[in-house]
């Protein structure tokens, strides 16, 4: 019996189907390899792990180990371990690290295979140790059913012969025991053990007949099991009336799952619970970054209340799953929705949606104290629609007050899919001067990349595709772990939840003052891109846009 | 000529008797070994269901999983000697076979081989397809976490036929000897008697075979429920019946018994010697050896039953005789229900009680090994608890279990005559 099933009520399901926006399940929204930019302890480190589309299954992953003694032939001193710690097992569930073997001529790299076991919210603590010391770094790893494999059809012509000789086999067996098997050595079988053999073999052949008719029926059964499992963001419905003179978009998750065994509450990401992406289609053209808050139903308890029973009932609402935003100045048509959430286990994710805006209307009303939206760190950019001019595509874009982003695109090696590169934009001024950046949500930048048919979406930052929070919780549940399992200094309280001060989070003093951002990717399949560049200088938020067609590798 | 004695004399001094029944008419005439490829049908045998339980035992404790695995090879490799002996004795046989040896073999295909190699190389060919089939359902579906898997059951009916091959050869070397005959030289009993032990053995392991097919089904904790005594009477009774009325021994059923929990403790005993790490997240159970399977099903009580029910229907006069000896379909129906019910009483008698003790204190120890559990077992009390959700033992499921004891036991009493006549 499906535990899904069990768990939706048919009404629920109808009624599901019903509400509003069409959903789209696109898992993990497409680009399931995670990016690593930051430190082991003393080692600076760039971590590629590759999780498996099937679990249980094998994530590979990659170490480059960027300190000055590694590179150097015959000093391999430097030691680099992985080990897979599923968020709710810590490390003590966690098996010993396995050593990353260093890749032939690719000094400074290594590699490891992990098995993981459950989808689930793992971190694979990468160990370096060396001349410098030792360091440990957490990865976040968000593991999910994504496919099911095809059977190649040599295989499958290869095993059905098989097969037909096994059935063939045994039926014959069947035969020659009945006819001969009791017979005095010697003896010549008689007419009537042949007839009692044929009779046997007929029997055989539709008994077997039937055991596989079942097999296959059992088997189909194991597949539907499977492809259910098979991960699916929950399900969002969207809700999009007026309020005033602005439109308020309400994000529900109607899902069962929510709630359910695997969930857990989500936490604030570099500061906001959600990262809300709005992309029209088909041109990707209006593009804009918003930060819903919990909301309740209308219509039930106090939709928003203020003050201190505030706080508390926007953690039930975040709780229940609902959440809205006060959209901004957004030109007519559908949109495309991504809301990056991570949970409390770590577990980050994309949902998607789709909602369709009307025209615009009045203009949005003033700043009002009480909203807590238009949140000053929401961002909207309309650009000219997604377009490919071969064979020079546009590297600058321009932002406002006269400032350029310019795309620090190499010519060599060529940008593919399936090849590691590393994003570099700079900001300049209209004399080419770097203009300085600030943090923006604690990030020196935020990158946004969709393919035009919107099944390829990622958010990402110069630290890679991880979620820093997931980052911190998964490190600091492991350190209140050790806490727990160390002995206790006296005085010495309970480990507190960890939290992420968004302050905390690594600014690269370099880039900061030369206006040069970048980001670590890897365009998982050939395609038509936008990426949107998202930095913060002198208090205003700056979104530079760029479009790429890459090809197949080779 | 319908009979071929050629070399027999020579082979033996026993004389066949006129009334002697049909299997026991010819000596040894094979001379007066056992013969290798039994030998190595047994060995290769032996080499697979003890790598069965290891494997299960790696997966258990250590987790990580490739084709590579050295149980995995033990378990092919037994195979495979299973499959390459037989299949030499199909060639040899076949094309440089005398006519004594093609008295006692089987037609297939053109080919002639005893019908225990033609088993047990039907057998090695399903355990080979089973390897890539199984490895593409691990890409496909992932690293299997349950045992019962369509790739698996290729494996366990190939594992089957091959340990069925040994079997069919053992017991047709024994029923070509006239065990007890009067005339027998004692090189012969011995030989006689050498076979028997060895058709005994090969039945004890076709037993532990099963019972490790069911092996995540027949906990203590399942033992207070339905589906343990389900499994127990469907599966049991079959073996242990029908390797009995092919057997030669006093007491068939109880060595058959006796063999298959010796197995099982041996590796009970054994494997948790070997030091193992998990290294597999999530580990909720830290374990640092070997994970032993749990103390075996206590067969050997309701064996001891089936062997003397089954004298007594051997035994000329009595009810039960009257019940066997008629070889009316009717007749047999009643032994299968004496002998269903005895089974299912004395196994529900012998592991509701035993249960208890495998969950009591007195059992967390090295001897019951009810403390051992797998690296992905959460701790908690449900370890020591009965697990009888939805598995209540109510008068359906003692219903249940009797009728399948019964038909079990009577499929038994068919297998197990006609094994006792099997002589190619």
């Amino acid at each position: 019996m499906n535990p899904v099933r069990l768990l939706v009520p048919p009404r629920l399901l109808k009624a599901l189907a019903l509400l509003g926006a069409v959903l789209v399940c696109w898992g993990h929204v497409g680009s399931p390899n995670v990016f690593y930019e930051g430190a082991a302890g003393p080692y600076p480190v760039h971590i590629v792990v590759r999780p498996p589309a099937v679990i249980p299954g094998v994530a590979e992953i990659a170490v480059r180990v960027r300190a000055p003694g590694v590179r150097a032939p015959g000093r391999g001193r430097v030691r680099v371990t992985a080990q897979p710690v599923q968020w709710d097992a810590g490390p003590e569930g966690a098996p010993p690290a396995d050593v990353a073997q260093p890749v032939r001529g690719e000094p400074g790299l290594f590699a490891a295979s992990l098995w993981m076991m459950t989808a689930n919210s793992y971190d694979i603590r990468v160990g370096v140790s060396g001349p410098a010391g030792r360091g440990t770094v957490t990865v976040p790893v968000s593991t999910t059913a994504s496919r099911r494999l095809e059977m190649r059809s040599g295989m499958a012509v290869a095993l059905l012969a098989l097969a037909a000789l096994l059935f063939a086999g045994v039926v014959s067996l069947v035969g020659a025991g009945v006819r001969e098997s009791v017979l005095a050595p010697g003896v010549l079988p008689r007419a009537r053990d042949r007839r009692r053999a044929r009779l046997a073999m007929a029997t055989t052949a539709a008994v077997l007949a039937v055991l596989l008719t079942a097999g296959k029926s059992w088997w189909a059964r194991i597949d539907a099991a499977y492809r259910q499992r098979l991960y699916q963001p929950y399900h969002v419905v969207t809700r999009l009336q007026p309020d005033g003179p602005q439109q308020v978009l309400r994000l529900i998750v109607a899902d069962p799952r929510w709630h359910g065994p695997d969930w857990t509450p989500v936490v604030p990401d570099h500061g906001k619970l959600i990262h809300l992406f709005l992309i029209r289609t088909p041109g990707l053209d209006a593009f804009a970054h918003l930060h819903p808050l919990p909301a309740e139903e209308p219509g039930s308890r106090g939709e928003r209340t203020g003050g201190e029973s505030g706080s508390r009932g926007e953690e039930d609402a975040a709780t229940a799953g609902i959440f809205r935003v006060g959209l901004p100045r957004l030109p007519a048509g559908v949109y495309r929705l991504y809301a990056d959430i991570t949970q409390e286990s770590g577990f980050a994710e994309t949902l998607t949606a789709t909602v369709t805006l009307p025209p615009l209307q009045q203009p949005p009303a003033p700043f009002d104290p009480q909203r807590p939206d238009p949140d000053p760190d929401d961002s909207v950019r309309v650009a000219a629609p997604v377009a490919w001019r071969p064979p020079n595509e546009a590297t600058v874009s321009p932002l406002d007050g006269g400032l350029t982003m310019t795309w620090l695109r190499p010519v060599a090696p060529r940008l593919i899919a399936g090849r590691e590169a590393s994003l570099r934009f700079a900001v300049r001024t209209p004399d080419g001067r770097p203009v300085p950046l600030e943090p923006y949500m604690g990030m020196l930048g935020h990158a946004v990349i969709c393919r035009d048919d919107g099944r390829i979406f990622i958010h990402l930052h110069p630290q890679g595709t991880i979620s820093m929070t997931a980052q911190a919780l998964l490190a600091g549940r492991a350190k209140s772990l050790e806490a727990r399992t160390a002995p206790k200094e006296p005085g010495s309280g309970p480990p507190g939840p960890p939290m992420m001060p968004m302050t905390a989070m690594a600014m690269p003093a370099a880039g900061v003052a030369s206006g040069v951002v970048s980001f670590p990717y890897e365009f998982p399949e050939p395609g038509r891109y936008r990426i949107w560049v998202q930095v913060k200088s002198a208090g205003q938020i700056l979104t530079g846009v760029f479009d790429v067609e890459l090809g197949r590798a080779g | 000529m319908e009979t071929i004695l050629d070399g027999a004399a020579s082979a033996s001094d026993a004389a066949p008797t006129p009334s002697a029944p049909a299997s026991a008419v010819v000596s040894p005439p094979l001379g007066a070994a056992v013969p290798g490829p039994l030998v190595a049908a047994v060995a290769g045998t032996t080499a697979v269901v003890g790598a069965l339980l290891w494997d299960i035992s790696w997966h258990a404790s250590i987790g990580r999983d490739t084709f590579w695995t050295p149980a995995h090879l033990a378990i092919y490799l037994g195979g495979l000697l299973c499959g390459l002996s037989a299949g030499w004795l199909a060639l040899s046989t076949t094309f440089a076979g005398t006519s004594e040896r093609h008295g006692v073999a089987v037609r297939l295909w053109g080919f002639r081989a005893p019908l225990g190699a033609w088993v047990a190389i039907w057998g090695s060919i399903a355990m080979l397809t089973s390897a890539p089939f199984d490895n593409w359902w691990h890409d496909t579906y992932g690293l299997d976490v349950k045992i019962i898997s369509p790739p698996h059951l290729l494996l366990a009916a190939g594992v089957f036929a091959t340990q069925l091959g040994a079997m069919l050869q053992a017991v047709a070397a024994q029923n070509r000897h006239g065990a007890g005959s009067p005339q027998s030289s004692p090189m012969d009993s011995r030989l006689a008697t050498r076979l028997a032990w060895i058709y005994a053995y090969t039945g004890g392991l076709l037993l532990t075979l099963v019972s490790t097919l069911f092996l995540e089904y027949n906990e203590p904790n399942r033992q207070h429920g339905a589906l343990f005594y389900e499994i127990c009477c469907a599966a049991y009774p079959l073996i242990l019946v029908g390797v009995a009325r092919g057997a030669r021994l006093r007491w068939p059923a109880t060595t058959v018994a006796a063999i298959f929990m010796a197995v099982r403790l041996a590796m009970t005993w054994l494997l948790p010697l070997f030091p193992a790490t998990p290294r597999l997240a999530p580990i909720y159970n830290p374990v640092h050896h070997l994970w032993p399977p749990f103390f075996p099903e206590l067969l050997i009580v309701p064996a001891v039953a089936l062997d003397l029910l089954l004298r007594r229907a051997r035994r000329p006069g009595g009810a039960l005789a009257a019940a066997d000896g008629a070889g009316r379909p009717s007749s047999r129906a009643v032994l299968a229900i004496v002998l269903g019910a005895a089974f299912f009483a004395l196994v529900f008698a012998a592991q509701w009680s035993f249960s208890e003790l495998m969950l009591s204190p007195y059992a967390r120890n090295w001897f019951f090994a009810a403390d051992q559990w797998t690296y992905r077992a959460h701790p908690g009390p449900w370890r020591y608890r009965y697990w009888l959700e939805g598995d209540a033992l109510g008068p359906r499921a003692v219903a249940l279990s009797l009728l399948l004891a019964t038909a079990s036991a009577r499929a038994g009493l068919a297998w197990g005559d006609w094994l006792s006549r099997v002589c190619r």
